[in-house]
C-alpha cells in the first residue's frame, strides 16, 4: 500500500513541477533543462548535503550540451526502477529488523591520515650556498685580518722608544731620538720687558726650565718647566700670567681642567700661539698642551708643542708618564 | 689570433708603447731646452698621469676584435679603480700608517717596520681595492665569458689605480715636475699595476671558470689576490732600494727596473693563461 500510495504521489507532483514559471536563462526554454535536474535523484540529495557544490554543479551542467531525447527517455525509465528499489527498501527496513551494516574497515581512515613517510633531503640538492660563499666573503675576510695584522704589526714595530727624566722630585719620559735638552733663559719681552734677569733672586724663581726638540719636526718640542712655587697666587693665576709673559696678547685665551694622573691632580690647559723655528722663517700656529701641579715647594709644569695632530700624539704617549716623588729634599725645603 | 696572444702582444705592446712615452717625455725637455720643472695645470697632471693607462686601453680596444669588450665597461672600470679603488685604498693605507712625530726616522730600507708597512698595509689595500672593484662589479656579469676577460677587466681597474697614484704624486709636486723624471715615475706605476692585476686578473677569471665548490672557488681567489700582494711588496721594496741608493734618486732606475719586472710577470702569467683558455674551451 505505502508503495503504491508513494509511486501515486510522485505521479502527482511531476506535472506540478513541468508546470513551474519559465525559466529566465534563454537556453532553458525547452524546458530539457528542467526535467533533467528533476530526473536525477542523487543530485537532489547531493543538494541538500552540499548545497555549494551542487551549485557549482548547476552553473557546469548550464555550460555543457543538452542531453539528446533518447538519452532522456534512458535516464527517466533509471530513475524510476532506482525510485522504486528505494522504497521496496524502506517497506523492508520497517517490516523487518535492521540488516546489520558491514564493519567499516578501520583502515581506510588511518590511511588517509597517515602522513607521507619523511624522505630525507639528499645533500646533492639543489640548495643555494650560504652568503658569505656566494659572495667569496672569505676571501675578503683573510684580506682585511692581514691588513689590520699588518696594521697593527707595523705600528708595534714603529713604536717610539721612551727615555725617563728625573728632575727635582718630577719624573716623565721623553722620546730617546729627540735632540738634547736646550736651556730657556728668562723671558726677553712682553710684562716683565726691561726687568733685569736679576728677577731671579725673586720669590718664585725659575729652577729648570729645558725643551726636548724633536730631530724631525720643527713644532715639535716637550718643555720641563720647574720653578717655587708662587706665594701670591693660586696655581693657575700663576701659570696664566707666565703665558703672557711669554707670548703676550697673541695667544690664545686657554680653558683649564683638572685631571688625575698617577694619583696627583694636575691642571690641564690648551692654547694657541704663533711660533718661529728660527728668526727668518714665518710664523706658524702652534698648539700646546700644559700639564701643571703643584708638589710641596715647588710648580711643576710640563708643556707639550706641535700642531694639533702631533700634539695630541706627544699628551697620549707622554702624560702617562708623569709621576712626581713628594718626598724629593726640594720639594719639602730640605737641601741634598 | 688567439685571445692570448692578442692579450700577451697587447702587453708587450703597453711596455713599448710607454718607452715611447718615455721618449717623447725626454725629446720634448732636451727639445725645448726645459732645464727645471715645467707647470702643469689640473687638466695636464690628470692628461699626463692617464695617458699611460689610456694608449693601453685603446690600443687593447682595437686589437680585440674577435669579441671586444664593451667600451664603456671598460672605460667605467677604468674610472673605478682611478675613483673608486684609488681613493679607497689610499685613505686606509693613511689611517693605518699615521707617521709618529716620536718615532725615530727610519733610514733601514729593510727594516721590519718598512717591509711590514709594504706587504702588509700597503700592498694588501691596493689590492684589495683593485679586487673588491673587479669582484662586486664586473665580475658577476655575462660579460667575463673567457678566462682571458678577467685579466682584460683587472687590468683597467688597475690601471686606473695607477692613473690616481700618478695624479697623487703630480699633485704633490704641485703640478712643478721635470718630465722626464715625471713620465719615469707615471710608466713605472703604470707597469707595476699592470703586472700586479695581470695576477690577480688570472686568477679572477680562474675562479669564474671554475667547476669548483664556494670555498675552492675562493681559495683561488684568495691565491690571486695574495700573489698580486706579494709582487705589489716586493716591487715597493725593491723599487725604492734601487732608485735611490743613498741620497740621491735615480728615475731611471726605477724604470728599468719596473719593465724588467713586468716582463717577468707577463712570461710567468702566459703559461697558465693559455692552459686555462685552453681548457675553458674544450
Amino acid at each position: 500500500m505505502a508503495d503504491k500510495d508513494d509511486q501515486s504521489k510522485e505521479e502527482e507532483r511531476r506535472p506540478l513541477r513541468r508546470r513551474r514559471a519559465p525559466s529566465v536563462v534563454p537556453d532553458e526554454e525547452t524546458g530539457e533543462r528542467s526535467r533533467r535536474i528533476l530526473s536525477e535523484p542523487v543530485a537532489e540529495a547531493d543538494d541538500k548535503a552540499a548545497p555549494i557544490k551542487a551549485r557549482r554543479w548547476w552553473f557546469r551542467a548550464r555550460s555543457e550540451p543538452v542531453a539528446p531525447a533518447s538519452d532522456l527517455a534512458e535516464t527517466e525509465a533509471r530513475a524510476a526502477a532506482a525510485r522504486s528499489a528505494a522504497a521496496e527498501l524502506r517497506s523492508r527496513l520497517k517490516s523487518e529488523e535492521i540488516p546489520e551494516l558491514p564493519a567499516e574497515k578501520p583502515a581506510e581512515p588511518a590511511e588517509e591520515k597517515k602522513p607521507a613517510p619523511r624522505r630525507r633531503r639528499r645533500t646533492t640538492e639543489v640548495m643555494p650556498p650560504p652568503f658569505w660563499q656566494r659572495h667569496d666573503l672569505l676571501v675578503v675576510l683573510v684580506a682585511l685580518l692581514l691588513f689590520a695584522g699588518g696594521a697593527a704589526a707595523q705600528r708595534v714595530l714603529a713604536a717610539p722608544a721612551l727615555v725617563p727624566i728625573d728632575e727635582l722630585g718630577l719624573h716623565v719620559a721623553r722620546p730617546k731620538t729627540w735632540l738634547s735638552p736646550v736651556r730657556v733663559g728668562p723671558p726677553v719681552s712682553g710684562l716683565a720687558a726691561g726687568v733685569e734677569s736679576s728677577a731671579a733672586a725673586r720669590p718664585g724663581k725659575v729652577l729648570r726650565h729645558v725643551v726636548y726638540q724633536s730631530a724631525v719636526a720643527a713644532t715639535a718640542r716637550l718643555e720641563i718647566r720647574i720653578a717655587e712655587r708662587p706665594a701670591s697666587a693660586s696655581l693657575k693665576s700663576a701659570l696664566v700670567l707666565g703665558r703672557i709673559s711669554r707670548y703676550g696678547d697673541s695667544f690664545t685665551p686657554a680653558e683649564s681642567t683638572d685631571r688625575t694622573i698617577g694619583g696627583r691632580d694636575w691642571v690641564r690647559t690648551q692654547y694657541r700661539y704663533p711660533f718661529k723655528s728660527a728668526p727668518g722663517d714665518a710664523p706658524v700656529i702652534a698648539t700646546a698642551i700644559e700639564y701643571a701641579t703643584i708638589n710641596g715647594r715647588l710648580m711643576y709644569v710640563v708643556t707639550v708643542h706641535g700642531d694639533e695632530k702631533t700634539v695630541r700624539r706627544l699628551e697620549t704617549l707622554l702624560v702617562p708618564t708623569l709621576k712626581v716623588d713628594p718626598n724629593h729634599p726640594a720639594a719639602v725645603g730640605r737641601s741634598k | 689570433m688567439s685571445r692570448v696572444r692578442i692579450a700577451i702582444a697587447t702587453e708587450v705592446m703597453l711596455l713599448l708603447g710607454l718607452v715611447a712615452f718615455l721618449a717623447a717625455a725626454f725629446l720634448v725637455e732636451r727639445g725645448a731646452g726645459l732645464e727645471g720643472a715645467v707647470k702643469l695645470g689640473p687638466v695636464g697632471q690628470l692628461a699626463f698621469a692617464a695617458l699611460p693607462a689610456l694608449l693601453w686601453l685603446g690600443y687593447f680596444r682595437a686589437q680585440d676584435s674577435q669579441e671586444p669588450e664593451p667600451r664603456p665597461l671598460v672605460f667605467a672600470l677604468f674610472l673605478a679603480g682611478a675613483l673608486v679603488a684609488g681613493p679607497a685604498a689610499d685613505l686606509a693605507v693613511q689611517l693605518a700608517l699615521a707617521p709618529d712625530v716620536a718615532a725615530a726616522p727610519d733610514f733601514d730600507r729593510l727594516s721590519p717596520e718598512r717591509l711590514a708597512a709594504a706587504f702588509l698595509v700597503v700592498a694588501v689595500a691596493q689590492e684589495l681595492a683593485i679586487y673588491l672593484v673587479v669582484r662586486y662589479s664586473v665580475y658577476p656579469m655575462a660579460e667575463i665569458a673567457q678566462p682571458i676577460d678577467g685579466l682584460v677587466y683587472t687590468s683597467a681597474v688597475a690601471l686606473g689605480f695607477a692613473a690616481f697614484r700618478s695624479h697623487q704624486y703630480l699633485g704633490a709636486l704641485k703640478g712643478e715636475v721635470i718630465l722626464s723624471v715625471g713620465a719615469a715615475r707615471v710608466v713605472s706605476f703604470t707597469l707595476a699595476h699592470a703586472s700586479f692585476a695581470a695576477v690577480l686578473g688570472l686568477a679572477v677569471g680562474w675562479a669564474k671558470f671554475s667547476p669548483w665548490g664556494p670555498v675552492k672557488r675562493a681559495l683561488v681567489l684568495l691565491g690571486g689576490l695574495g700573489g698580486a700582494i706579494l709582487l705589489d711588496g716586493l716591487f715597493s721594496v725593491a723599487e725604492s732600494a734601487i732608485a735611490a741608493p743613498g741620497l740621491g734618486f735615480s728615475p731611471w732606475r726605477s724604470v728599468a727596473f719596473a719593465f724588467g719586472f713586468a716582463v717577468a710577470v707577463l712570461i710567468a702569467i702566459s703559461l697558465p693563461l693559455r692552459k686555462l683558455t685552453a681548457r675553458t674551451a674544450g
